[in-house]
């Protein structure tokens, strides 16, 4: 592998990376508060892209150009179903099988396991009603962004970069304003003692769906910048999902900053792994790490 | 005929997880993974020129190991990452499918005649749906006794304690992280076969027929019927042959194939989770063979000393602690000063010592009897006499001061020198602090070396030889 291309596959790997990112920090503050692994974020992220999809552009979406108003309202959206999506799947199938939980425990496992999972399936095949292909070419409200030469005949799009810039904005905002405002020290006290903090009248229930709701929004905006990358189909959220949950598990799943930079290092081993082995096995590569990780204690 | 073969394929492949998700409580969301190693292992052991026997057998085989080896990862995780790691499992062997299509035979997935002519040792068949039929609720009937023979014996009580309570269990001496492996492998084994068994039947393995998506039918026809002797395997069935019918006739609507299968895989978890309570409701647990009379309790000598005992998070600053057999040592000090702390650091660092917890920590399901079984492997009622439980050996509905001298029992069985108890007397009427009082007189008489936690000082002064008091983090005198 030349530099220039490995220089081409680190840039992409990054962009990739930032998004996964953010799908991890939505994984990350979730499971802080609650212990619980939101395994239908991956579907909310995909479901996301199609709500604002079907809404902007019509059930038979192409990769136009979007205007400015079009461009706003098409990441207004899907931020805003993202964050209604994470509700509704918390109050519905997470909620209920916690009610009973010890403090600071994760409840009935298997109760909301199985409802999350139920709650994916649902909101991928609800997503994919309107829409018959398997995959679409989804309209990018960046624009074109051109690329950038590097000699030897490659090239860098112009958008990895600004995914990248963005994606990267938008979590150290998150990470920052939860570290500095009041809203990071509720944060803290909830995930650190539930039942004390509800002693002092800290409103845990409403942080926890605050925090649903934030994570929603942090995946869809993740979907608007990695939809345009490659084709997407309604069935892609689930891997998408775990993929962002092997980058916060690269976190350790505690920190913020460091499901951050998880999403960037197997943004980065997944795009080298697609350009040494092939297709598939950036899927394979970025599982097996999950595996290993999930199970490490 | 094939159709309702199939289902028992799978049916087999489900029942085989009922020990570690229904008993032990663990999600366990890979069996596609191992049906998949059983499907395409049997399929690609043939074509490397193993005859389809042995090509069944070391496939099944290497579905258990794959299993075992899942199950040793994922012993110490809690919950939720089992779930996590068992689900990234499922995807995991989707996408090698997809990466390696010389494995998998790509979308067409691999094929081989399906009324094929075996030839065993003794005799020749042709692989009829009707052999298959057979082989099938061959497979069925071993897992249901298996499993049943699992639920009354020593594993099952284990599995079940560690369901409940995984910080009591590992205090109790129970071998977690082997059943777990034992109870992964199991399942796996199942699977791998169920996997095999189908494949042999239509004369296809595609990656299609083993994805993510019947890891899920199979979880949700397992956690329906949670181990239930008889209604578990029915209501298994029903999902397992149910799913996919009411997937076909929703697509007569239009909907595509997947998305039908998807929506009545959702609805199928969702029914199982609502019927799921209602059915756990009516299972009775059977009372266990009882063990024949044993020994009483045997008299130990240990001491015990730790200075400057210290923790990680700096609660404890530079204690230290002298037991001696025979004796009871009291601890007293506010809340907060470190006294739960200094009891767990100590039960972690010394083999000999067990202790009783702060929390609750009843194990439901389990009798008084079961309870004290879970340490020692022998007649529980002297332990239970000792600790004036003997009457109640088989009650379902103790009280909190019950509750708190089945802690002491449990500990007492496990046979160690030197006990740690904390706050047995909290939640106690004055007739069981009276027992409390007359128990810790007999731990004394046994040689035991005790550590008794109690803000209440009048309680102890009959019985306590030393008194500690912790402030903060360190003694004062």
């Amino acid at each position: 592998m030349s530099g220039a291309v490995a220089l081409q596959t680190l840039i992409a790997g990054l962009a990739t990376g930032a998004a996964y990112g953010l799908i991890a920090l939505g994984f990350t503050l979730v499971h802080r508060l609650t212990a619980v692994i939101a395994f239908a974020h991956g579907d909310i992220v995909v479901g996301a892209v199609f709500v604002a999809v079907l809404a902007v552009v019509g059930s038979t979406p192409a990769a136009i150009g979007l205007g400015l108003g079009s461009a706003v309202a098409f990441v207004a959206l899907a931020l805003a179903a993202g964050a209604l999506l994470s509700v509704a799947v918390y109050v519905a199938a997470i909620r209920p099988f916690r009610a009973r939980a010890r403090i600071g425990r994760a409840g009935d496992v298997i109760g909301w396991a199985a409802g999350s999972l139920a709650a994916a399936l649902l909101i991928r095949e609800l997503a994919g009603l309107p829409f018959t292909q398997q995959a679409y070419a989804i309209p990018d409200p960046l624009g074109t962004a051109g690329t950038l030469g590097l000699g030897g005949g490659v090239f860098v799009e112009g958008r990895a970069l600004i995914v990248l810039a963005i994606g990267l904005a938008a979590g150290i905002a998150v990470e920052r304003a939860l570290a500095v405002t009041g809203a990071g020290a509720v944060v803290r006290a909830v995930s650190e003692d539930p039942g004390a903090a509800a002693l002092l009248g800290v409103p845990t229930e409403r942080v926890i769906l605050l925090a649903f709701a934030f994570a929603g929004a942090l995946a869809g905006l993740a979907g608007v910048l990695i939809a345009p990358d490659a084709a997407l189909g309604p069935a892609d959220g689930a891997l998408l999902g775990l993929k962002g949950v092997a980058a916060a598990l690269i976190g350790g799943l505690a920190s913020l900053r460091l499901a951050l930079a998880g999403g960037l290092a197997l943004g980065v081993l997944e795009a080298f792994a697609v350009t040494e082995l092939g297709g598939g096995w950036g899927d394979v590569v970025a599982l097996t790490l999950l595996v290993l990780l999930a199970a490490r204690r | 005929m094939t159709d309702i073969v199939f289902d028992l394929y799978l049916l087999a492949a489900a029942l085989g997880l009922v020990p570690v998700v229904a008993f032990a409580g663990l999600p366990v969301l890979s069996q596609s993974a191992f049906l998949a190693v059983g499907a395409i292992g049997a399929m690609q052991l043939e074509r490397a020129g193993l005859p389809i026997g042995s090509a069944l057998i070391l496939s099944i085989a290497g579905g258990a190991a794959l299993g075992a080896l899942t199950g040793w990862l994922v012993a110490k995780a809690p919950a939720p990452r089992v779930a996590l790691a068992t689900w990234g499992l499922a995807w995991l062997a989707a996408a090698i499918l997809v990466a390696a299509p010389d494995l998998s035979g790509g979308t067409q997935g691999l094929t081989r005649p399906a009324l094929d002519r075996v030839a065993t040792p003794l005799f020749e068949l042709t692989l009829t749906p009707t052999v298959h039929l057979v082989t099938a609720l061959v497979l069925v009937a071993a897992a249901l006794v298996i499993s049943e023979r699992i639920r009354r014996g020593p594993i099952g009580r284990d599995a079940l304690a560690l369901r409940e309570d995984r910080e009591v269990a590992a205090e109790l001496g129970v071998p977690i992280t082997h059943h777990i492996v034992t109870l992964f492998a199991l399942a796996a084994a199942f699977g791998a076969a169920g996997g095999a068994g189908f494949t042999l039947l239509i004369g296809v393995a595609a990656p299609a027929d083993l994805s993510p998506l019947l890891a899920l039918q199979l979880f949700a026809a397992v956690i329906v019927g949670g181990g239930a002797p008889i209604a578990g395997p029915l209501l298994a069935l029903l999902v397992l042959a149910g799913v996919p019918r009411a997937a076909s006739l929703l697509a007569e609507t239009g909907l595509s194939t997947d998305a039908a299968n998807g929506v009545m895989t959702a609805a199928a978890l969702v029914a199982c989770l609502w019927l799921r309570p209602h059915v756990a409701a009516r299972i009775r647990r059977r009372p266990p063979r009882p063990v024949p009379p044993g020994p009483q309790p045997e008299p130990t000598t240990a001491s015990f000393t730790a200075q400057q005992v210290t923790d990680p998070l700096g609660i404890l600053k530079g204690v230290d602690v002298a037991l001696a057999s025979g004796e009871l040592h009291a601890l007293v000090g506010p809340n907060g000063s470190g006294k739960t702390t200094l009891l767990r650091t100590l039960a972690a660092r010394d083999e000999r010592v067990a202790r009783t917890f702060q929390r609750p920590a009843p194990l439901t399901p389990l009798t008084p009897y079961e309870q004290v079984l879970l340490a020692r492997r022998d007649d529980p009622l002297p332990i239970l006499e000792l600790t004036e439980l003997a009457d109640r050996a088989h009650a379902t509905d103790l009280g909190p001061g019950e509750e708190r001298l089945l802690q002491i029992a449990r500990t007492v069985a496990t046979g160690k020198p030197i006990l740690l108890l904390d706050e047995p007397a909290a939640g106690m009427t004055a007739a069981e602090r009276e027992a409390l009082l007359r128990v810790l007189a007999r731990l004394k008489a046994l040689d035991r070396a005790v550590l008794v936690v109690e803000h209440d000082l009048d309680l102890l002064s009959g019985v306590a030889d030393k008194v500690t008091r912790l402030d903060a983090g360190r003694v004062r005198a």
